[in-house]
């Protein structure tokens, strides 16, 4: 895969969270605590190609996005986004590149304005990046992006107010503010947990589309594999801070190969009730991202565990056509 | 499906009176649980779940109008005086709602929780008795007993549901009532959590009534399901033939819109249109405007529930 034509390149991304300790203590100890929520991970994703990212909670999804486009400061790493060094940028430059990359969460409710009206929140983002050249061309195109998602009569929902709206119309809101300066990447953080199955169903069709007809590249981070399936190309796995497998959707589906995606694969219910799965668990709880187990992470919930785990650093290796894993003991 | 019944709904209706007019929240609703099964009741959000699963225990707040009849021991829990009422909740019906963080106590240690609900039905009940039956109850849970002086913060999501599913059944009631248990949990922790609820139908005498959205988990623990729509019942049936066999429209369409995890079903189906104004119902089929084999009949006259074999459906197809 060569790397010129991704959109976004990320390379041994690490965010680690300093830990909240009495401060008598945090004299004593040379090394301060931190939480590593994201453990030097790499990835990149081309243009219109969704990778998924998901894994349980905790597993450090949400910190990922968030690093990627800078919403958050990363340790280290380096970030490509549309061939620009987004960690060298600073200040005025930062911002005017947002432009090119977009975040949309989970609850709409709480990403929008309720005093304002919907058109305008959309047309907002063309104000701070001076894109149109009055408000009367502005608010053409807002509209053009409101029959696309499928606001319709944009005319009327462009003086609606949020809480006028369904959940799902409300999540097609934050999607149009989104990809109104045609951004090159977005990051979707959950964005259709919230929502009921239907319109679930809804919003990742339109998420489909305006990924074919923007070329976008879309980093889909979800609990849900069901929903993933359905928009990415290629899906990334995460356990405490580290992607743990990488392979396009179909492989992933149907090889799984690393104990901790065969457990997340197995546990996903399925609405056939003649259907009776033999479940492989992981035993216990996620460990605390403070007290990591040594070697392999997976280690002290792993079913195969075994010696070996103890020392090994968790390096994905290629299992054979881009497959990436990083468990060796399981082929 | 006539069984020993534990728990019998008969007509059900309930309103809420808001400033801006009277929410039809739940209307005609007709079910039954019987010893030992599980009662899925799903439908979309706004459809009248909670509301249902509430009125069971009668926990509905103020502004809510409950008639009909809710049948516990040849008793209508609807017309019990609140005193009774409390005598039955935690001992003999129990609830397990849907966010453990804001109904465990977070200044309470989990042991307090058990003291606390077992205080309420035996006053003078003794320490040990507490830890006895809180350390049984945590276990079926899988939770382990060590963490009873733990607070509620001390536990992971995951964990803190678990704690209310032990508390909802510390007392062997013989109704449980679990609204949404597991939303909001990831898959893994979800399916631990299923497992706790498998292993008590399997273990104890227990009558489940498991209120969710998520037609998957419905499907590997339900017996029986009712499929709600803004706050009817539009079909009650075991759980093979409704996902083999959907009868109603809503229902068909509904199960067809679950995204599953099969590689070559690429294909993303959605009802369209969206619920009704429960303040300003149509006369006809409360599913109408969305109803693809919708017939003149439907527009003016409200299907009645219709008997086909063993099934109920509220539709006017099955005439
Ligand atoms: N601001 C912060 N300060 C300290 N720790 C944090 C902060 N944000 C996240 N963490 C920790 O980093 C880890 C990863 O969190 P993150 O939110 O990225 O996970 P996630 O995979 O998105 O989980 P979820 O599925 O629950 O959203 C967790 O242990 C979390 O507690
Ligand atoms: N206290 C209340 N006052 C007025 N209306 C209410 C009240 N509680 C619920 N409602 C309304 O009653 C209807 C049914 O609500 P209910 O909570 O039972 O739905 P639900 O099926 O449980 O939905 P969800 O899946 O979102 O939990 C909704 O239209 C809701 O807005
Ligand atoms: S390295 Fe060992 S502990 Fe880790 S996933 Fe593989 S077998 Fe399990
Ligand atoms: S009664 Fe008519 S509108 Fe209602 S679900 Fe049946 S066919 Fe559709
Ligand atoms: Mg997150
Ligand atoms: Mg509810």
């Amino acid at each position: 895969m060569s790397k010129t034509e991704s959109v976004v390149v990320v390379n041994n991304l690490k965010k680690y969270f300093p830990l909240k300790i009495p401060w008598l203590e945090a004299l004593r100890k040379k090394e301060k605590p931190t939480v590593k929520a994201v453990d030097n991970i790499s990835f990149d994703i081309k243009s219109n190609e969704a990778l998924g990212l998901v894994g349980e909670s905790g597993s450090g999804k949400t910190t990922v996005g968030r690093s990627t486009i800078r919403l958050i400061e990363p340790t280290n790493g380096s970030i490509k986004i549309h061939n620009q060094d987004i960690m060298s940028l600073k200040g005025e430059s930062l911002r005017r590149a947002r432009k090119n990359f977009q975040i949309i969460f989970q609850d709409p409710m709480a990403s929008l304005n309720p005093y304002m009206s919907i058109g305008k929140s959309v047309m907002h983002p063309l104000e701070i990046h001076n894109i149109g050249s009055n408000f009367k061309e502005r608010k053409e195109m807002v509209l053009e992006l409101f029959d696309k998602v499928n606001l319709k009569p944009s005319k009327e929902f462009f003086n609606r107010f949020p809480r006028q709206l369904s959940g799902g119309q409300r999540q097609r809101v934050v999607i149009a503010r989104a990809i109104i300066t045609n951004p090159k990447f977005i990051v979707s953080d959950e964005a259709t947990a919230m929502l009921d199955v239907s319109v679930r169903s809804q919003v990742l069709k339109l998420m489909l589309r305006l990924k074919d007809e923007y070329k976008l590249a879309f980093l889909f981070i979800t609990h849900d594999l069901a929903s993933a399936k359905y928009i990415c190309e290629r899906i990334a796995v995460m356990y405490l801070g580290k992607i743990v497998e990488v392979a396009s959707t179909r492989e992933l589906f149907e090889h799984p190969l690393h104990p901790y995606t065969k457990i997340l694969m197995g546990a996903i219910p399925i609405p056939d009730p003649t259907i009776k799965r033999n479940k492989i668990m992981p035993k216990g709880e996620i460990p605390s991202p403070t007290n990591m187990p040594k070697g392999c992470r997976f280690r002290t919930r792993c079913p195969y565990a075994k010696k070996e785990c103890e020392d090994m650093d968790m390096e994905l290796t290629d299992m054979g056509s881009n497959h990436l894993s990083a468990c060796p003991f399981i082929k | 499906m006539s069984q020993e019944n534990s728990l019998e709904i008969k007509n059900l209706n309930i309103e809420y009176l808001t400033r801006s007019g009277t929410v039809h929240a739940v209307k005609d609703a007709s079910f039954s649980v019987a010893k030992k099964e599980t009662l899925g009741i799903v439908g979309e959000s706004g459809c009248g779940k909670s509301t249902t699963g509430h009125a069971i225990l009668k926990l509905l707040p103020s502004n809510a109008r409950a008639k009909g009849e809710i049948v516990y021991k040849g008793r209508n829990v609807l017309t019990m005086p609140e005193k009774e009422v409390r005598h039955l909740r935690g001992k003999d019906i129990s609830i397990v709602f849907q966010d453990p963080m804001t109904s465990l106590d977070p200044i309470m240690r989990v042991k307090d929780h058990f003291l606390e609900l077992m205080r309420a039905h035996k006053p003078n009940v003794k320490e040990e008795e507490v830890i006895q039956t809180a350390s049984e109850a945590l276990e079926a849970a899988g939770v382990s007993k060590k963490r009873l002086d733990n607070y509620p913060f001390e536990f992971s999501g995951g964990m803190r549901q678990r704690v209310m599913i032990a508390l909802g059944i510390a007392l062997k009631p013989n109704v449980i009532v679990a609204d949404e248990p597991t939303t909001s949990l990831d898959v893994v922790v979800q399916e631990q959590i299923m497992e706790v609820f498998r292993h008590l139908k399997k273990t104890k005498d227990m009558s489940i009534v498991l209120i969710t959205h998520d037609l998957g988990i419905v499907a590997e623990l339900a017996d029986k399901v009712v499929v709600m729509y803004a706050g009817e019942v539009m079909e009650y049936a075991d759980v093979y033939n409704l996902y083999k066999n959907p009868l109603h429209p809503y229902t068909q369409l509904l199960l067809k819109s679950v995204p599953n995890i099969k590689i070559d079903d690429m294909e993303l189906h959605h009802i369209p249109g969206s619920l009704p104004d429960l303040k300003n119902l149509p006369p006809g089929c409360r599913f109408y405007d969305r109803c693809p084999f919708a017939k003149d009949k439907c527009k003016k006259e409200e299907p009645p529930i219709f008997k086909v074999d063993k099934r109920e459906v509220r539709c006017w197809l099955y005439e």
